[in-house]
């Protein structure tokens, strides 16, 4: 897929059950791919992959993705059932589409079509598709990106919270320090291409957390200065290797 | 901006009748009363109506061409609509599929479907099999062409999320590929059923016993001109039916039109 070029290298990573924990990096430094590799969309790399044991019918990892997930002609309701596809009874599977609605406050919206919502509504859909599939593994691919500021924000509360009773493993990709720190047990730190694991951050701040008030943490503040800065040394390193490959094509030219 | 609200339904139902067609019949009928234009070679249209209702009244013969054009044109549709989505189907979704038949509907394609009506004559005979038959072939191309631009169309995200939730091959095909590419297949079935009737007359115009195509050159032969409008009418009311037909279905679905996000 990628021909010669290596986007991982050295990359070594396991997730405990139940743990949230995010990964940081550069743009281009291989996060997505890494994300494809344990969705399983990318079959076709050298490494390995290990997973927990698992009943062979139920869904190990779902993925949250940053982009409009949905079908446009499926209400949201029939958008979230059409993912359920474990041997269950259909009548179990109407209750967990409603519950996890519920719990993303988007009952009252479930015989909307997606083209009817506003992206902060769309992307707890996603959440709640997510959570509805009963996989062990949640996949998250910046998912709140393209919200505005408060949407934002919003959002972090509400996965806080929804976590707060499940034990899921979540594996959270974002730019965004402040929201890995927030909402992570761990957040760990991605070279520039090609990616490998730089450090790892254990954020040891109490749960359950609250995302207006952690940010008045003394903990909290000192860790995404931490990360702050050594990011800023990956982001420069691919800044100078961007530039060296423009340099190099015009070379060629 | 007031002027807008003093505008009530019925006003505006009429404004709606201020059209280009309208007013060209409107046009056309003061001419030809008013003798500017010759009515024995341009005949008013309420006169081809009323020949038009006469004949529909009183005219068993000519009720049964209609219905046997009509017939050719269904059972044309029902020939070709299913071939051309299914086989669009299996293009759209394999690639390799699509690899093989592309040469074949590139090739064939652009070839004039009315020329290949001397041959169907000669392999089907000159009954109703050959005049099906090239309806059908006018109605599949157009039909199949929608259908694979259609599934074209998805995004990657969609086959993204049937992998990562394993959504089962049935409920995929139905639920996302037919369900998704519906817009595209009623837009289809109503251009390619559209152009069915020109594939309708042409096929009547040649060794036919029955049909409006047959109804119209006869009516040539016999010089009998308004009938030639009558015929012209009834093809246009036709076309009018289907396109609206399906831009009706088109409107039911209340998902198009949708602001897409991001």
């Amino acid at each position: 897929m990628f021909g010669e070029l290596a986007v991982l290298e050295d990359f070594d990573l396991s997730l405990r059950q139940g743990e949230f924990v995010s990964l940081i990096g550069p743009s281009g430094c291989g996060k997505t791919t890494l994300l494809k590799i344990f969705a399983g969309l990318i079959k076709d790399f050298s490494g390995e992959l290990e997973c927990q044991p698992h009943e062979e019918s139920e869904l190990f990892a779902s993925v949250v993705f940053q982009d409009f997930a949905f079908f446009p002609w499926l209400n949201i309701f029939d958008n979230i059932k059409i993912c359920l596809n474990s041997p269950i009874m259909d009548s179990k599977k109407n209750r967990l589409v409603s519950s996890y609605l519920e719990r993303v406050r988007l009952l009252d919206f479930k015989d909307y079509f997606p083209g009817d919502l506003s992206e902060g509504m769309i992307q707890r859909a996603n959440v709640a598709r997510a959570l509805a599939s009963c996989s062990k593994v949640i996949l998250m691919d910046e998912p709140f990106v393209h919200l505005d500021f408060l949407s934002r924000i919003q959002l972090q509360q509400l996965t806080l919270e929804i976590l707060a009773g499940e034990l899921r493993t979540v594996f959270f990709i974002t730019h965004n320090i402040h929201e890995a720190v927030t909402l992570s047990d761990r957040v760990v730190l991605m070279s520039a291409r090609p990616g490998k694991n730089v450090k790892e951050f254990l954020i040891d701040i109490p749960r359950p957390r609250d995302v207006n008030k952690i940010r008045e943490n003394r903990r909290y503040l000192d860790l995404v200065g931490e990360i702050t800065e050594l990011l800023t040394v990956e982001v420069e390193r691919t800044q100078r290797q961007f530039q060296q490959w423009i340099k190099n094509k015009h070379s060629v030219l | 901006m007031d002027k807008k609200q003093t505008f009530g339904p019925l006003s505006k139902r009429l404004g709606a009748l201020f059209n280009a067609p309208v007013i060209l019949l409107i046009l056309w009928e003061l001419l030809a009363r008013f003798q500017v234009i010759d009515s024995r070679y341009f005949p008013a249209p309420v006169a081809i109506l009323r020949r038009l209702a006469g004949l529909l009244l009183h005219d068993p013969k000519f009720l049964s061409d209609l219905s046997f054009s009509l017939k050719r044109l269904v059972l044309g549709a029902v020939l070709a609509v299913p071939f051309a989505i299914a086989l669009g189907l299996i293009m759209g979704l394999n690639q390799r599929a699509a690899r093989f038949f592309n040469p074949l509907i590139s090739v064939t394609y652009p070839i004039p479907k009315l020329s290949v009506l001397p041959l169907l004559m000669i392999l089907l005979g000159i009954g109703d099999a050959s005049k099906v038959a090239i309806i059908a072939i006018g109605i599949f191309y157009l039909v199949l062409l929608s259908v694979i631009h259609g599934i074209r169309r998805f995004p990657e995200i969609y086959s993204y999320i049937a992998q990562i939730y394993r959504i089962p091959f049935f409920k995929k095909i139905y639920s996302i590929v037919l369900k998704g590419i519906l817009p595209d297949i009623l837009y289809g079935c109503k251009v390619g059923i559209g152009y069915g009737l020109v594939m309708v007359v042409a096929g009547e115009f040649f060794a036919a016993k029955n049909g409006m195509g047959f109804f119209m050159w006869n009516a040539w032969d016999q010089f009998r001109i308004l009938d030639v409008y009558v015929g012209l009418a009834v093809f246009s009311l036709m076309g009018l039916a289907v396109f609206s037909f399906f831009d009706l279905l088109l409107l039911k679905l209340k998902w198009r039109g949708r602001p897409r996000l991001w």
